[in-house]
């Protein structure tokens, strides 16, 4: 009797702390997601990465050309440039990380406004664009690429034209001196930069037409600090 | 004393058998109801967890709906009129301003034309900003086909945003101009910050591409998890209740195990999910069952402080019950036992102390009727050997040598039968208490010395040789010194009786700690191990077939009765074929 008594005992006290353990440890359902993310690029480039892009500033004067008076044109770029920084790290989730520089003096160009300007005023004068970054590129402006590094040329024209592309950007100094372009100029300089990172205009030629809210449409019209990319194409770039 | 200890704790095992059914007893209630009200507990809770879950989901839910409804029915503007001409650019202006001042999560409005040409616009900030075609833009597109317009969340600068927009209509329903507003979201979804369920709990807000829009401080804010199973299931419209197994999983936010539920906002198509860790929404699960082990615990340690104590009261008057019976069994009847319970125990120890007195009085009575009858013997005896050593001195030469032959047994059974009687005599005397000792002191050497001369006469008949070296300084004893013959003459005569023919026996005095041991020698048979125990036992006698030695098997019980009561020990050593040396020790004077 002692032993049937004992056996039922000890029966009772494991499955009891069986249901002691089992109850306090439920299986956890381990759900399939996806691995990580995935590494920042170029839109439609996902060999190049976006992940430290340093900009380096010039500010091109056609020879017959000057500066005009009281512009502080170093402060005026640095100020874009802040705002570009904080706009693109803020949209990317700090997975991008924007340094810039600002090459000391006005670049005197070769030629005069004539050899830089064109008629494209459609597409910002993409002319000048080329023509300046081959220029700055034979007259040894440049310098070498770093490595882990994407670098972006942008340069700000005494002269017409707006225009980005692969990793040159160009703006009309008057975009950013002009008072009818006062609450939204950040928004045009940040719209030729991301150009430099692949993405495309939002909106229709001729005419113009927003085919986005965002900054590569009609957030270009928009105070940056209202702005956005929309976010297919910030997906697209590994984010 | 860890002996001491370990005997204390196992050392009884009736004790143990009493705690071990104790613990079983108290223990297996406990466990068996405490499991099952664990199991009962977590079923309830696990309905309470899901019914909590469900509730904060559903407020939440109302709160988008009506904080929407709210919203959007800033921008349902209708015309008082039946025009259908756009609003005076005067009027819009009026109107903008008062939707900017008057609703501070509108960072922008605008009015559209029916062509899609924005007409006024505003901004909180004040900025300007020209007016832009957005005819193929959806703020415009929607509102057209007569509905209201509600864009995805996008993220600015400022925080996550939407652009809403609606038509303007007239009385007639007809559209006369578009009104479109940036929100900025970050009002609304402040109400998910801090969100609490239990002390850990929290709730998560997903647009409809899968984006983490609340909480906004979370580690995990703006995270991308389209492709996360769960999400992606209620941003198409799913919803998970917190009671599947699947709802418990590795959290969101940091991987912590966690019981989760999860519905779709229709309002806005965004998903929101509540997620509970499980060590914290099962807290009071583990409150539960630690208390039970409290109480096991304590009931474990109560039981084995309290059973010893208990144990020890049921074992100890049986401990004294067996002392008294080994006593009673080693012949002493006096000490009685005292066991004071006011139970059946104390009625046995009192039976038991009324068995012991009769078997007092029964021993005393047999004492006394052995001492009698022996003394009685003793008379007839005496005559009869009186009457044989008249026969043996009167009828030398005149009795026929046959008649020698016959009579020579008859002496010998009337020494045996004498010395029997006298064994016995003394045995009984020391039982009923009649054995006097006359202990005086005395030199022991010449004592030893004429047990030496009346015995060599029996040595002599054995050939074997009887040796008594006296040391140089004599030792007084402090005994009876009629006794103390008794006793030797016992020894060297069973040393001599059990001896080898032609043997030696020798008589050794020694010195040791104030007692002088008297140790007598023999090269005989030596006595078997398997009897040794036995030699001190009344009528015991050794059963090896070698010696044809006679005895009463008295000797050595009067011999050992006879030292103890003079204050000495005695005892010997033996091996079988090569002799004895028995040994006894008294108190020197």
């Amino acid at each position: 009797m002692y032993k049937l008594l004992s056996i039922i005992s000890v029966l009772i006290l494991v499955t009891s702390v069986y249901f002691f353990y089992a109850l306090s440890r439920p299986t956890v359902y381990t759900e399939p997601r996806s691995k990580g993310e995935k590494s920042l690029h170029r839109y439609g480039d996902s060999s190049t990465s976006v992940e430290n892009v340093h900009v380096v500033g010039f500010y091109f004067v056609p020879k017959d050309r000057k500066v005009p008076a009281g512009f502080d044109w170093r402060q005026s770029f640095e100020r874009s440039l802040v705002s570009l920084k904080s706009f693109t790290e803020q949209q990317f989730k700090g997975r991008t990380k924007i340094t810039y520089e600002i090459y000391p003096e006005p670049v005197v160009g070769n030629g005069n406004g004539q050899a830089y300007d064109s008629d494209d005023t459609d597409h910002g004068n993409p002319h000048a664009l080329v023509s300046i970054a081959n220029e700055l590129e034979s007259r040894r402006f440049l310098g070498d690429d770093k490595k882990n590094e994407y670098r972006v040329v942008y340069i700000l024209y005494e002269g017409v034209g707006a225009a980005g592309s692969d990793n040159v950007a160009l703006l009309s100094r008057k975009f950013l001196t002009n008072s009818e372009y006062g609450d939204y100029k950040e928004s045009l300089f940040a719209h030729e930069f991301f150009h430099t990172l692949g993405l495309l205009d939002n909106y229709t030629l001729p005419g113009a037409l927003a085919t986005s809210t965002d900054l590569m449409g009609y957030g270009r019209f928009v105070p940056i600090e209202n702005s956005h990319i929309d976010y297919r194409w910030i997906n697209a770039m590994g984010n | 004393m860890i002996k001491r200890f370990y005997n204390y704790v196992f050392g009884s095992p009736l004790r143990n058998r009493v705690a071990l059914f104790s613990l079983m007893l108290t223990l297996t209630p406990i466990f068996l109801l405490g499991s099952l009200s664990l199991y009962f507990i977590s079923i309830s809770h696990h309905y309470d967890v899901h019914r909590m879950e469900e509730g904060l989901l559903s407020q939440k839910i109302e709160e988008i709906k009506k904080s929407f409804a709210d919203t959007l029915g800033v921008i349902d503007l209708q015309v008082a009129f039946t025009q259908k001409s756009q609003i005076r650019l005067d009027d819009q202006e009026f109107l903008l301003e008062n939707i900017i001042a008057n609703n501070r999560a509108f960072t922008r409005v605008s009015f559209i034309d029916l062509r899609g040409m924005e007409t006024q616009k505003i901004y909180a900030s004040g900025a300007k900003t020209p007016l832009v075609d957005v005819s193929l833009l959806p703020e415009f597109t929607e509102p057209m086909l007569g509905k209201r317009y509600m864009s995805d969340v996008y993220y600015t600068e400022k925080g996550p945003a939407m652009t809403i927009a609606a038509p303007v209509h007239n009385h007639n329903g007809d559209t006369v101009q578009i009104l479109s507003a940036d929100i900025d979201l970050t009002p609304l979804l402040s109400n998910f910050e801090g969100i609490e369920l239990g002390s850990a709990g929290y709730m998560l807000v997903f647009d409809r591409q899968g984006n983490v829009i609340a909480p906004t401080r979370s580690g995990i804010f703006q995270r991308n998890f389209a492709s996360a199973e769960r999400v992606q299931s209620v941003l198409r419209g799913g919803e998970s209740t917190g009671l599947d197994a699947h709802d418990i999983y590795h959290g969101y936010l940091d991987g912590t195990p966690v019981i989760g539920a999860a519905k779709h906002d229709p309002t806005t198509g965004w998903a929101l999910l509540v997620e509970w860790p499980i060590a914290d929404a099962d807290d009071i699960i583990g409150d539960v069952r630690n208390q039970i082990f409290e109480v096991t615990l304590a009931s474990v340690l109560v039981i084995l402080l309290v059973v010893p104590l208990l144990g020890n009261r049921l074992v100890q008057p049986i401990r004294l019950l067996a002392r008294g019976a080994e006593k009673i069994g080693k012949g002493d009847f006096d000490g009685a036992i005292s066991i004071k319970t006011n139970d059946e125990l104390e009625e046995l120890g009192n039976r038991f102390n009324e068995m012991a007195k009769g078997l007092k009085r029964l021993q005393e009575l047999r004492n006394e009727f052995v001492y009698i009858v022996t003394h009685e013997l003793r008379t007839p005896i005496t005559a009869i050997r009186g009457y044989l050593e008249i026969f043996y001195d009167e009828g030398k030469g005149k009795v026929e040598p046959k008649l020698w032959e016959l009579i020579e047994p008859v002496k010998q059974s009337s020494n045996h039968l004498n010395q029997l009687v006298n064994d016995l005599l003394d045995v009984a005397s020391s039982e009923a208490g009649h054995l006097s000792l006359e202990i005086k002191d005395f030199v022991a050497e010449p004592v030893i010395a004429s047990v030496v001369h009346e015995l060599a006469a029996i040595a002599r008949e054995k050939q074997s040789a009887l040796t008594f070296v006296a040391p140089a300084e004599s030792h007084t004893l402090k005994a009876d010194e009629l006794r103390f013959k008794q006793i030797l003459n016992n020894l060297v005569s069973n040393a001599i009786k059990y001896g080898k023919q032609g043997g030696a026996v020798n008589i050794t005095l020694e010195v040791k700690g104030g007692l002088l041991v008297t140790s007598v020698k023999d090269d005989g048979i030596g006595i078997p191990v398997d009897e040794q125990q036995k030699m001190f036992q009344k009528f015991y006698r050794v059963k090896s077939s070698s010696s044809k030695a006679k005895g009463t098997g008295l000797g050595l019980f009067i011999t050992k009765d006879l030292v103890e009561k003079m204050g000495g020990t005695i005892w010997f050593t033996s091996e079988e074929g090569k002799g004895t040396v028995f040994s006894f020790s008294l108190p020197l004077a």
